[in-house]
């Protein structure tokens, strides 16, 4: 990278376009700015700073406007801040431009827009390509990284005072420590996250399902095992069950017969019953009319006899001669006339008690009379001899039937000793029906085994989905553990790298820093930095280093060596290309090799403070440590410093301040 | 563990630590990036990176 020009516009004091071209000549390599205190100068290196990577050290950020023009800003009115550098970088040139737009709000202030950059370069047939806006920042940093940038822009005030603080931040930049300890840091965080993710318990309890697993299989065998053996049991009590089924069907009418003899045995006994009751109805029946029956005709001869027609014969019926003794005795007739007094009503009364029993036949006669009479009117109604007759038909009927049924009986008997001994038959039906039961039950059993199997299969079925996915788990804590040992060995990786860099890079410093320590002061001390980075002058008695006072000068001189030793280091770790000291599996070293692409080094007062002899060596070794030299002096230093590098002064600038005004300076070349 | 990083895959390797390195060092030089999402950058390397490793 070799910077050919940088024009600036409205930044910081530079109000009007000012444009400087630097040096570029490799004999003439040192372009050199003058400027008085407050002129300038250091917002030149902000200006670089600012365009490259949109930052700069004022401590008032927002002031990057330049006053005159922010004064002179009317409400709504706006102002470009505008920087643009052009430098070549692996023989392309690029032109970078940082613009700013800042506007004038109607209440006063001043308000700045989003920076907007431009980066493009020439082709080899010279069209102008643009990078797109998204690479600018990562082309840049491919030119000159950000990292190292401060010791390309360099504050010549920190020579001054080389802090440790300086050491360790220079080291840490240089070396890429930021990058690796970031790294370090994020991997632990990355190794603490996978192994949080690891779930152990998964592979347990898939070993646990698995034994379920062969526990629920093994027990489905046996059931289908046990399932067989019911199938063939069952078979077997099938064919036994036919077999006595054809048995029993042979001694069915057997029992037909039996169930005949049975039926005619219940008749007979029904028979005999019906036979009591009828015998018992014929003497009951008998019983009842057979007075009747057998008085009738002597009725009927004795009615002819006493049909003896006289109304004298008849007293007064169911009258009994004591009644009318009574109703004489108490004198009053039962009409109510008084009988003492009435000789011819007694006398009437004592006639009818004379027709009376138990003094007169014919009363008797004529109740006999009736008696019979009605007897033989109700004689008519009793059909005995009908009833008789009836009764006895059905106790011929009933025995006939009895004698007929025990004939049946008889012949049933007969056949049925003709055909077998009934035990037999009790035998083989207890047998049948024990084959029966032994079916039933078998189908049971294998309902149940049925059953069984099924829950089994269910059983085994979501085991299988349960190690699926547990196996699924169990892949990916395979793919973890894996990713772990890679996190783990990129941890290791980083953390060797670090030590190793941090070494090496140390070592490359401190040689640097005592080279050019070497050029510039020629005794017997040399520069050491111990552990913790504090760099110290030596020199040799006898055979042991022992630290040695410094006199400022000295240590003027042994900060810039420090310094140039940074740059140097600096340019080569930029001149690196591709990613450094990474131990790559393939053959690629060639793109770590250096290139040989040149670097400036832009110094910002590096004089001060510095007496003659010194400016004079500084000036002498920075045309070494840089191919392009951009020194910006006081005049007063230069004076001495001219007369080590004057020769290769390729540019000469000088800063002005229009009109005295601390706002306002332009740069001209002399 | 000490097991499967005897197989670890160089060239697998070699890629994650390019990548993890490019990753830091983007964010460091632009800083966009917050950390927590460089954790899950270098994670989401080294998961693509092994899985790209397993497909070999």
């Amino acid at each position: 990278m070799i910077i050919k020009s940088i024009s600036i516009q409205n930044f910081r004091q530079y109000k009007d376009f000012c444009d400087v071209k630097f040096a570029t000549d490799r004999d003439k390599n040192v372009t050199v700015i003058l400027g008085l205190n407050t002129s300038g100068k250091t917002t030149i290196v902000q200006a670089f700073k600012w365009c490259l990577y949109g930052e700069t050290s004022f401590s008032k950020k927002e002031m990057l406007l330049n006053s005159e023009v922010a004064e002179d800003l009317i409400p709504y009115a706006t102002a470009t801040i505008k920087v643009e550098i052009k430098l070549i970088h692996e023989n392309r040139e690029y032109t970078i431009c940082r613009s700013q737009v800042c506007r004038r709000t109607p209440d006063g202030r001043i308000v700045y827009d989003r920076p907007n950059v431009d980066l493009s370069y020439k082709s080899e047939n010279g069209n102008t390509n643009y990078i797109m806006p998204s690479e600018v920042r990562n082309v840049i940093n491919n030119i000159l990284p950000h990292d190292l940038s401060d010791y390309f822009f360099f504050d010549g005030e920190r020579l001054q005072e080389i802090t440790k603080k300086d050491v360790v931040s220079a080291v840490r930049s240089l070396m890429g420590l930021d990058i690796i300890s970031a790294a370090v840091e994020h991997l632990e965080k990355v190794i603490e996250q996978l192994q949080a993710s690891l779930s152990l318990d998964d592979d347990e309890l898939s070993a646990k399902k698995k034994n379920e697993l062969n526990k629920a299989i093994g027990e489905r065998d046996a059931a289908k095992l046990r399932l067989e053996n019911t199938k063939k049991e069952l078979i077997a009590a099938q064919k036994l069950y036919d077999e006595l089924s054809a048995k029993l069907k042979d001694t069915e009418s057997v029992r037909e017969a039996q169930r005949e003899r049975e039926n005619i045995l219940k008749i007979i006994d029904g028979a005999k019953l019906s036979l009591e009751t009828a015998k018992s109805n014929l003497i009951k029946d008998f019983n009842r009319d057979y007075f009747r029956y057998l008085a009738k005709p002597l009725m009927e001869k004795a009615l002819e006899t006493i049909k003896i027609s006289t109304t004298s014969m008849a007293g007064i019926p169911k009258m009994h001669s004591e009644s009318i003794e009574h109703i004489l005795k108490r004198g009053r007739c039962i009409c109510g006339c008084d009988l003492t007094k009435n000789q011819g009503a007694v006398d009437n009364i004592r006639f009818e008690q004379s027709l009376l029993p138990p003094h007169h036949i014919g009363t008797d006669l004529a109740n006999f009379n009736n008696t019979c009479k009605v007897m033989l009117q109700e004689n008519a109604r009793y059909l005995l001899n009908e009833t008789i007759n009836s009764d006895y038909c059905e106790i011929r009927r009933l025995e006939r039937q009895i004698a007929d049924q025990e004939e049946n009986l008889k012949e049933i008997s007969k056949k049925i000793r003709e055909l077998g001994e009934v035990k037999e038959i009790t035998a083989l039906e207890d047998d049948y029906q024990r084959a029966k039961n032994q079916i039933a039950d078998l189908t049971r059993r294998q309902g149940a085994i049925e059953q069984e199997i099924k829950t089994l299969d269910s059983q085994i079925e979501n085991l299988k989905a349960t190690i699926d996915n547990l196996a699924t788990q169990c892949e990916k804590n395979d793919l973890i553990r894996r990713e772990l040992a890679y996190a783990q060995a990129a941890y290791d990786w980083f953390k060797q790298t670090y030590n190793k860099q941090e070494k090496e890079v140390k070592v490359e410093l401190l040689n640097s820093v005592n080279r050019i320590f070497k050029e510039m002061y020629h005794g017997t001390r040399s520069v050491t930095m111990d552990d913790k980075y504090s760099i110290n002058l030596t020199t040799t008695v006898g055979s042991s280093q022992i630290e040695t006072e410094e006199s400022k000068g000295l240590e003027a001189v042994k900060n810039f060596s420090f310094i140039a030793g940074l740059v140097e280091v600096a340019r080569n770790k930029a001149r690196k290309r591709g990613l450094t000291n990474l131990d790559a599996p393939e053959s690629d070293n060639e793109e770590n090799l250096y290139s040989s692409e040149p670097y400036p080094i832009v110094m910002d007062a590096p004089f001060s403070n510095v007496d003659e002899v010194h400016i004079q060596k500084i000036a002498t070794i920075l045309p070494n440590i840089a191919e392009q030299v951009i020194l910006i002096v006081m005049e007063k230093d230069w004076v001495y410093a001219k007369q080590a590098i004057g020769e290769k002064v390729g540019a000469n600038y000088i800063i002005q301040k229009v009109e005295n005004s601390d706002t306002h300076s332009v740069i001209r070349r002399i | 563990m000490t097991e499967s990083k005897t197989e670890l895959n160089s060239h697998v390797l070699y890629k994650i630590k390019y990548k993890i390195y490019n990753a830091e060092r983007e964010n460091h030089n632009t800083k966009i990036l917050a950390k927590p999402d460089m954790v899950k950058k270098i994670k989401k390397i080294i998961d693509d990176q092994v899985r790209e490793g397993d497909r070999l």
